[in-house]
Formats: C-alpha cells, sequence, structure tokens
C-alpha cells in the first residue's frame, strides 16, 4: 500500500468529520477544569426531580472520570457519598450502577443493603442473581454461609452466581465434586463446578477431569471444558503431569468426532510439551 | 550456490518477525561458482504477510530488490520490512525468497513473519484462537505471570498512569510488556485491538471475549481458555456491555473526533491530544458494568488490554497524522512536575521504586526483553515510549499497528 | 456486630473504660472469629475513635500507630486519627505516621462517621478520614513539628489530589506546626515510614510445634524442625489474598530483601514466610506470590504452608490474627527470630520491623549457639 495515498485518503477522513461536526460543541469530558464539571455531574445525580436518563448519564460521567485517577481524587469522597444517596433511590438501573460501584469498592453499606436485600427479599434493590455477583467481589466478606443458603433455595442464574462465590469457599469443595461428576446437572452448572473444584483442590479436579475426559458416555462440553482447565487453569505449567492422562488425552482427542473436544485436547497436549 | 539471507533478531528457533518499520538485513553468495559476481533479485514468494525491501531506510520500499552478490561471500547490506496492509495471518507465512535474476533459479530463502496488532473484530478464527489460549495459559487460572499485570494497575498505582501526561507512554509499555509475555507463550501473537467506536459483534462471543449472563458474569464456550479466568483468587469475568453488542457503545468519542483533540494540523499538540483520557478512554470503561467500570478492577478483565490497545493505537495514528514521533518535538509531548511523568523519567514498577510517592511494592521486575529489539531497555523511560517505530532512527519498539504505517 | 457496637456505646458512657477498649483491638478476640473484615475493620474503627474521649492509654498507642503506618482503610485510619487526640503524650512517631496516611490515602478519601455503628450515608456535616488526619496533626502542635517538612513537601508535589476543605485543613496544620517552637525532631523515618517496631524478647520455645507438618512452595513436606533448627530464623506470618498492599505483599517484598542482606553478609539464617491461610495457599500460589516479589527460593528462604490447621502456630507465637468464614480477617504484623535450638528470642509485632533490627536480632540468636 502506498503510505502517501493511505495518508491523503485518512487526511481528507479526518478533514470529512471535521467540517461535518456537529462536533462535540461541549469539551471533551474532563477537558475542562474539574471544579466545574464535577460539582454540576454531582448535583444532577443527587437530584430526584431530574429524569433518570439524565441521573444515569452523570453517574457514568463521574465514573469515567474517576478514571482520571488523582485528578478526580479531590471529589472522590463527595462522589462515593453521593453513590450511597442513590443506592437506594427508586430508578432500578441508577440503584444498581451505584451500588456496583460501591460495592466494587467492598463499601460496607452497599454490602448490608445487598445482603438485606437476599435475606428478605421484598428489600431486593437488585435482582437475587446480581446481588449475590456484587458481594463476590468481596472475597474477605461475612456473605459466604449466607450465600450457601441462597444456593440451596436458588434457581437459575442466581444459582450459578452462587457458586461462583463459593468457589472461594474450601468447604464448598464437596459440593463441587458432586456437582461436577452428576450428569443430570445443568451443562453451565457442570462447568462451573470444574472450575470451582479447581480453584479450591486442583488435584483432585485433576483426578475427576480425568475420570470425564476418558467418559465417552459424558457429554462433549463437559469433557472439552475438563481438558481446557487441565491445560490452563493448572496452577503451574511446571508441574509434571501424569503421563497416563497425556495418553488418555491422546486417544481421546484422536477418536472424537467432537471439533471443541479435539481442540482443547490439542491445546492440552500442546501445554503440556512445553 | 546459494544465498544466505539473514535479519538480525531472530529468536531461537530462528524465527523473525516484522513490523512496518526498515530493519537492515544482508544477503551474501555462499558456495560460489564462477569468478564474477552474480546478480540476485529479492521477492515474496508466500502466500501469507508481504514485505517490501529497500537500500535505504525509508518508507518507499518496493516488493523486489535487485542485489549484487561479490563472490567473496561479502555480506550485502539491504532493509526490509512488513508491507503496509499485508500483515501474516500466521507463522512464517513470508517468504522472502531470492532468485538469479533473470532466471527462476532459487537460491534462497527466508521464512519470516510480519506481525501486527489487529482490529479484533476482523480476526480470524485461527488468530483469535491463538490470542486467547496464550492469553489463558497467562492467566494459568490465576497462579500465573499475569497476577503482576494485575496487580500493577491497582489504586496504589494509579497516580503512576493516570491523570496526567505519562498517562499514555505508560500504557503502551504496559501492554508491549503484556504482550511480550504473551509472545513467549506463543510468538504468532499479537494484541489485537478493540475498536470502540464501531460495532464489534464478533468480539462479543462465547469463542472470544465472551457472552454477558442476565447476572453481569461473562460466559464462554465450553473448552475456552477464558472458563478458568481467575483474579485476586476469584473465578470469572465480571462484564456486561452498557450497549447492544450489534453495534458500538454510544456516546464515545469517534476516531476522527478524537484526533481532532489535540487542535488541527498543523499546530496539534499533545496536551490536548491527552484529553482522550477522559473521553473516550474513560467512557469505554463505563460502557460496561463489571469489573472495566472501576480503575481497581479494570485489569482483571482481559478486555482491558484490547480497550487500551485501542487508546495506544489511536494515539499512535494521532503521532503518525500530525507527525508527532519525536520527543524532541516539544508538541510530541508536554511537560510535568509529577515523577513518572516526564521525558528522562522511568516508570514505575519496572524501574523498581519503592520509596514516596510512589508505590510501597513494585510487582513484574524489569521489563521484558525481545529478540526482535533492544528496546525499550530494562527501565523505559517515558520518553523511549514515544516513538514507537523509530521513525526518528535507532531500534524500533518492535509492535506496530495494521492501520499506522511508518512514514519518515 | 451489634452487640460488639452497643458494649462500645455503653463503655463509652463510662469513666475508666479505656482499658477494656483496648481489649476489643486484639486481632484473635473470639468476638472477631467468624466475622467478615468490614465488619472487623467497622468495630475496630468504633473502639478506636472512642479513645478520643475515653483517653488512649499507652497499651492502645500500637494500635493507633499500627493503623496510621499501614491502614489501607479510611474509616479506620481516620478513626485512629481520632484516638490519637485522646492521648495525653504524643508518641514520638505519630505526626511523621500522620503525613504519611495523608499521603497513602490521597487517592482514597471517604466520609467517615463514629457517632453511630451502623454504615450509611452521612446525615450533616460529613467529615472525611483526611480531614480527621488534618486535623488531629493541627491540634498536636508544637509536638507535630518534625513533620512539617514532610507535610510541606506532600502538601506541594501531591496538593491537586486534595478537596478544597481538606487543602483548607492541611493549611491550618501547617500553621499551627509553623507557629509552634521548635523541637528536636524525633529521628525516623526515612524509606516510608519504617521505623516502628522495637523487639520484644519473649521467653517462648517453638520446639512445642518442632513436629508440625509444613509444605514449602515446591511442594516439599517438611517438619518444622527440619525447616528451622539449626541456625537462626526469621519468620513471619503472611497470605496472599490479603488485601492491603502495605502489609503482606510489603512483608514478603521486605523478607526477600532481609533474604539477600543475610547472604551478602555471610549470615547462614533461615528467611520464611508461613501463611495464615493454608487452605487457599497451596504451594503453586506461594511460589508465584515469593516470585512475583523477588523472592530467591532456597532451602533457606521459603514460603511455607501448616498441612493441617493453623492454629498450633497461631498459639505458639501468639499471633495476632483472626479468621472470618473463609479467610483472614484481620492481622497485624508479625515477626519472630528463633535461635538455631527453636527457642524465640525476639519478637517485632504490629508495626513495620527495621531491616537492619532484624539482622542484630538474628546475629544475636547466632551467637547463642556459639556459646
Amino acid at each position: 500500500m502506498d503510505v502517501a495515498k493511505y495518508r491523503e485518503r485518512y487526511e481528507a477522513q479526518l478533514a470529512k468529520a471535521a467540517t461535518s461536526a456537529e462536533e462535540s460543541a461541549a469539551a471533551p469530558l474532563g477537558e475542562q477544569n474539574l471544579e466545574e464539571q464535577v460539582p454540576d455531574l454531582l448535583a444532577t445525580l443527587q437530584n430526584r426531580e431530574e429524569p433518570v436518563a439524565s441521573r444515569t448519564a452523570a453517574l457514568e460521567a463521574l465514573a469515567a472520570l474517576d478514571f482520571l485517577g488523582p485528578r478526580f481524587a479531590p471529589f472522590r469522597a463527595r462522589y462515593k457519598e453521593a453513590l450511597r444517596d442513590v443506592a437506594t433511590d427508586q430508578p432500578q438501573e441508577l440503584r444498581a450502577q451505584a451500588l456496583e460501584l460501591l460495592a466494587i469498592d467492598k463499601d460496607p453499606y452497599a454490602q448490608e443493603l445487598l445482603v438485606q436485600g437476599l435475606q428478605e427479599p421484598t428489600d431486593a434493590l437488585v435482582p437475587e442473581a446480581q446481588a449475590i455477583q456484587l458481594l463476590g467481589y468481596d472475597d474477605h466478606a461475612e456473605v459466604v454461609p449466607l450465600v450457601r443458603e441462597v444456593y440451596e433455595r436458588a434457581t437459575g442464574v442466581a444459582r450459578e452466581e452462587a457458586l461462583r462465590v463459593l468457589a472461594t469457599d474450601p468447604e464448598s469443595e464437596q459440593l463441587f465434586t458432586r456437582l461436577l461428576k452428576d450428569k443430570s446437572e445443568k451443562r453451565s452448572i457442570r462447568q462451573l463446578s470444574a472450575s470451582g473444584l479447581q480453584s479450591l483442590n486442583p488435584e483432585a479436579f485433576d483426578e475427576t477431569a480425568r475420570k470425564i475426559v476418558a467418559d465417552d458416555d459424558d457429554y462433549n462440553d463437559i469433557r472439552a471444558t475438563a481438558l481446557a482447565a487441565l491445560a490452563h487453569g493448572r496452577e503451574a505449567r511446571e508441574t509434571p503431569v501424569d503421563p497416563k492422562l497425556v495418553e488418555t488425552v491422546q486417544k481421546v482427542g484422536e477418536s472424537t468426532r467432537s471439533r471443541s473436544i479435539r481442540s482443547a485436547a490439542r491445546r492440552f497436549l500442546q501445554s503440556t510439551e512445553q | 550456490m546459494n544465498v544466505e539471507i539473514r535479519i538480525p533478531g531472530a529468536d531461537a528457533l530462528g524465527r523473525v518477525f516484522l513490523t512496518w518499520t526498515p530493519i537492515r538485513a544482508t544477503a551474501r553468495l555462499l558456495n560460489p561458482v564462477g569468478t564474477a559476481p552474480i546478480r540476485i533479485t529479492l521477492r515474496n514468494a508466500g502466500s501469507g504477510g508481504r514485505v517490501r525491501f529497500a537500500t535505504t531506510r525509508t518508507d518507499l520500499g518496493t516488493p523486489t530488490l535487485a542485489l549484487t552478490l561479490p563472490i567473496d561471500g561479502t555480506p550485502v547490506r539491504f532493509f526490509v520490512a512488513g508491507e503496509f496492509g499485508r500483515p501474516s495471518v500466521s507463522l512464517g507465512d513470508a517468504i522472502i525468497q531470492a532468485r538469479r535474476t533473470g532466471t527462476t533459479t532459487v537460491l534462497g530463502r527466508k521464512r519470516v513473519t510480519v506481525r501486527v496488532r489487529k482490529n479484533a473484530q476482523t480476526l480470524s478464527p485461527a488468530e483469535r484462537d491463538r490470542f486467547v489460549a496464550a492469553f489463558g495459559t497467562l492467566n494459568g487460572g490465576g497462579a500465573g505471570r499475569f497476577r503482576d499485570f494485575r496487580d500493577m494497575h491497582v489504586l496504589p498505582a494509579v497516580a503512576e498512569a493516570h491523570g496526567d501526561v505519562g498517562f499514555l507512554p505508560w500504557h503502551r509499555a504496559y501492554l508491549l510488556d503484556l504482550e511480550r509475555e504473551l509472545q513467549a507463550i506463543d510468538p504468532a501473537v499479537a494484541l489485537p485491538y478493540w475498536r470502540f467506536d464501531q460495532a464489534a459483534p464478533n468480539v462479543f462471543t462465547r469463542e472470544f471475549m465472551g457472552v454477558s449472563n442476565s447476572a453481569g458474569t461473562v460466559e464462554f464456550a465450553a473448552g475456552h481458555p477464558f472458563n478458568t479466568w481467575r483474579t485476586d483468587g476469584a473465578l470469572g469475568i465480571s462484564r456486561s456491555p452498557r450497549f447492544a453488542t450489534g453495534s458500538a457503545p454510544g456516546g464515545l468519542r469517534t476516531e476522527a473526533q478524537t484526533l481532532a483533540l489535540g487542535g488541527a494540523a498543523p499546530n496539534a499538540t499533545y496536551g490536548g491530544f491527552a484529553n482522550m483520557e477522559g473521553d473516550p478512554h474513560g467512557l469505554a470503561h463505563t460502557s460496561f458494568t463489571g469489573f472495566l467500570r472501576a480503575l481497581g478492577t479494570a485489569a482483571r478483565d482481559p478486555l482491558f488490554f484490547m480497550l487500551h490497545a485501542n487508546v495506544d493505537r489511536l494515539w499512535a495514528k494521532w503521532q503518525w497524522v500530525h507527525k508527532r514521533t519525536s520527543p524532541a518535538e516539544a508538541r510530541a509531548f508536554a511537560p510535568s512536575s509529577r515523577v513518572g511523568h516526564r521525558i528522562p523519567d522511568t516508570m514505575w514498577p519496572w524501574n523498581g521504586v519503592t520509596s514516596a510517592p510512589r508505590p510501597s511494592t513494585a510487582p513484574g521486575g524489569t521489563f521484558p526483553a525481545s529478540r526482535s529489539t533492544s528496546q525499550p531497555g530494562l527501565k523505559p523511560q517515558v520518553g523511549e515510549m514515544i516513538d514507537h517505530q523509530a521513525v526518528g532512527g535507532g531500534p524500533p519498539l518492535a509492535f506496530a499497528y495494521d492501520d499506522v504505517p511508518f512514514e519518515l | 456486630m451489634h452487640d460488639l457496637a452497643a458494649r462500645v456505646d455503653e463503655l463509652r458512657r463510662q469513666p475508666d473504660s479505656a482499658r477494656e477498649l483496648v481489649g476489643m483491638l486484639f486481632e484473635q478476640s473470639p468476638s472477631y472469629a467468624g466475622r467478615g473484615t468490614n465488619e472487623a475493620e467497622r468495630v475496630r474503627g468504633y473502639v478506636l475513635a472512642s479513645f478520643e474521649t475515653a483517653g488512649l492509654p499507652p497499651e492502645g498507642v500500637p494500635f493507633v500507630l499500627e493503623e496510621l503506618e499501614l491502614g489501607n482503610n479510611p474509616y479506620t485510619v481516620a478513626a485512629a486519627a481520632r484516638a490519637l487526640r485522646g492521648a495525653r503524650e504524643v508518641p514520638a512517631d505519630a505526626p511523621a505516621l500522620l503525613v504519611r496516611a495523608i499521603e497513602r490515602l490521597r487517592g482514597a478519601d471517604d466520609v467517615v462517621s463514629f457517632d453511630r455503628f451502623t454504615p450509611g450515608p452521612a446525615r450533616a456535616d460529613p467529615v472525611t478520614a483526611l480531614t480527621e488526619l488534618a486535623r488531629t496533626l493541627a491540634g498536636l502542635g508544637p509536638d507535630a513539628r518534625p513533620a512539617l517538612d514532610e507535610l510541606r513537601r506532600l502538601v506541594e508535589s501531591e496538593g491537586g489530589t486534595f478537596s478544597p476543605v481538606v487543602t483548607a485543613e492541611l493549611a491550618t496544620a501547617m500553621n499551627a506546626l509553623e507557629g509552634a517552637r521548635a523541637t528536636p525532631a524525633a529521628g525516623c523515618c526515612s524509606e516510608h515510614g519504617i521505623g516502628g517496631a522495637t523487639p520484644v524478647s519473649l521467653p517462648g520455645a517453638a520446639s512445642e510445634i518442632a513436629a508440625l507438618a509444613l509444605e514449602d512452595q515446591d511442594g516439599s513436606r517438611l517438619s518444622f524442625f527440619e525447616a528451622f533448627a539449626g541456625r537462626p530464623t526469621a519468620l513471619t506470618f503472611f497470605y496472599t489474598r490479603c488485601q492491603n498492599p502495605e502489609k503482606c505483599s510489603l512483608t514478603v517484598t521486605r523478607l526477600a530483601r532481609l533474604a539477600r542482606s543475610c547472604e551478602a553478609q555471610g549470615l547462614d539464617a533461615n528467611v520464611a514466610g508461613i501463611t495464615y491461610d493454608a487452605a487457599f495457599d497451596r504451594p503453586a500460589r506461594l511460589r508465584g506470590y515469593g516470585a512475583d516479589r523477588a523472592m530467591a527460593f532456597s532451602d533457606r528462604c521459603r514460603l511455607l504452608r501448616t498441612l493441617g490447621p493453623f492454629d498450633p502456630i497461631q498459639a505458639t507465637f501468639d499471633l495476632g490474627v483472626g479468621f472470618g468464614p473463609v479467610t483472614v480477617n484481620r492481622h497485624r504484623l508479625d515477626l519472630v527470630v528463633l535461635d538455631p535450638a527453636l527457642t524465640v528470642t525476639a519478637q517485632f509485632e504490629r508495626r513495620l520491623w527495621r531491616e537492619t533490627a532484624v539482622l542484630d536480632a538474628l546475629l544475636a540468636a547466632a551467637d547463642v549457639q556459639a556459646r
């Protein structure tokens, strides 16, 4: 490609965009003095008279400005307070976003609100699955016993999110093992259980995964998952791999009709070759 | 009689990787026949990537080049570069062939790979899978070297890389560090960029960066390496696009608008351009829920690196179009009073500095070396990240974008 | 937690309650068992803030200084700042540590409130953590003079990160310090606030746990005795999912440096860390964590986990650590020096240990053998 011509074309594109621009007449986010921009955004965010769309736009702008790090630092305390303020507001989207930003920061207030919502579903500010996920941001929280309970009664996505949180809980190892081996379980549950078990006990996982890989009566999906987890999820690529396992994978990879198993097998074998 | 083509920077297996920057190479005769110098023509013989040749360091290389090789085997110098617009699609698919001029006799050949960063939306499935596999291995189920990368982008380290002019060079170094680690796992891999001002439905698939479930967790196809993605001891990636993945996220500056930030040619300045940190960069982050949304957790999501590859590409594009590649040019950068954001400053964490105001630990050690180049060294300086294609001469950083050419 | 909070409320109303309040700060206290980190921090902060009115006794000072030196939670750090106002004598390290805390939290300021326990949006007059720190500094008057230069430097280089309110408070503080009589500077911290822990000599034998089974970062299994006996040992405790980078991450980084210093000095000593989080910190995790922090593993330098529960180790060394439902909820820094016969000869607790002090302790422990 002729670079000079490429430049000509590109410069023409830029020029066209410049002229046709209704041009963000507004200065780019963060360009002007934050001391002017931020208080306005905070005010909009917290103003319950404002339409929801303006409030969520303000929240998004603030969250984007947070990426300016030290430049946004002077406003951080007020920003957190504003988030706490709107965490219980009417518009669902607004409070869900606020709760998420607080939960990422492990904010105790947000955590309490979410826990209350799990214990008392009528108080829930966000759907159950989401609440679990947000609480999962803090693996030092007390939430695991509650999540174990929620897991028992939850269905659908909430159940999966609960499992994901439990992947940091050594006491849930048995649960993951059981679910992984249970062919009647939903595929997504089994896949999660594979990763969860591997998180908690890689040796036990290796054993179970090996059996699954070799089991022609099990679903291709789960076999491929197990293989990929063995290839990539191993904590250290230096740990020597059992040659019998390599053999099994080779055999399976050759004999299978499933593309996902074949490619997972190939990746596994590549990873063991180092 | 044959011709040996030598290109420096080969890895342990003799593989050579090119970008758009011309590299010095040599050709010489081995086992000569006769007494007269031999005339050869260098040409492209591969079916994938292509290269261009020249006798000087130029952006006007040609697809063929005639050279006269002396009988005594003295090497003859030439320059070779990837042909802009024709990167490789697989390892070693660009072949330099030396033919006896005027004949079809092949006297020598050399496989190279023209390896550049491409648009994630248009990666081939094979390229996509290799990238994802390498990244999955780097994460190693939570115990791989990716940990260091995650630890470099935590709240105590924020001031090293955000809210000041060093934002772009620091992240350029960060990405290059990661890319070199990926290449140590699979050298065919280059970091793809996610163009956030365009629709990228191929990126948000179960085979690539995943599809979000209703709780905001990302799901992948069975066997996908990211099923065992772990960060901070926890499993999974939290992310949900706040836009329909068949379109681009709304409200972000387009590429053209971003490039206009520094002002129009010929007076474009870095200070103005660097405002892209808020929009589109910050807004690209907040167009998702989940990890990407907040500074302290953003680097837990592999998509972060593709988002930032686009940020870096926009900078590279701006640098090219406005000819702002020289650290000596005042408008190519902007002054700062903060350590780590000035041209001669080394950057944390690679410089290992842990005294105030730097964070108290410096994860990851020094910058990884590359066989392809000596730059940027073990402790990169801000200024060394500016001219990544070495327009001004010297060794390049050995990465490039598929849509940002090398131009003198 | 609310029962604990209620107890604190009660104690706030009583005179002479400082002692009991201090008792509530021990990490290994049964009150914290099974609690999450946020809950534990909440109680600690609530307790600490009470010292402002209850008076801060000498036994409480290390808890306050620890928080100022290493804390990364604005709530607890602010509480420590308040606690300091209840001290009759200002601890020598306090002014510099207050400035360090301001620097450390400059990007993470948040509104804090100690008049009621339950977290929630502020009511009137929100006060932030940085404000509390600045106010304490200002209130220390002449005693804080040694920190003035550092404060000035901080405001000069990082001033842009402070809100207008905090900037004003810091200006007030600088005025208060400037106007004060100069007192001889307490020689202190050059490297990141490192000053504090003075070694305590505890009579104690680690030999009770000599047979305890350990596993190192390579999966090698050995007993406590096999790992450490025969030469002096510097042993510290950590876990890989520690959320405060100023604690475990920094500790292991410094441990690696300590090991290198030992080698450089020709001192044959063990330098090791044992994880609190045995079930989670399996060998590969230990290895990665150490390698990331430039630890060169050898038979003198290891990261280990117990193969059974951690309790025996906690009991033997009386470590300050509490556990939540899944992992540690809160811990203090702890480093013990053992002689070749596994007797504890020095213990550095709560504050950052000085490398030179640990090296001295190791040398002294080595001499024990020679005698």
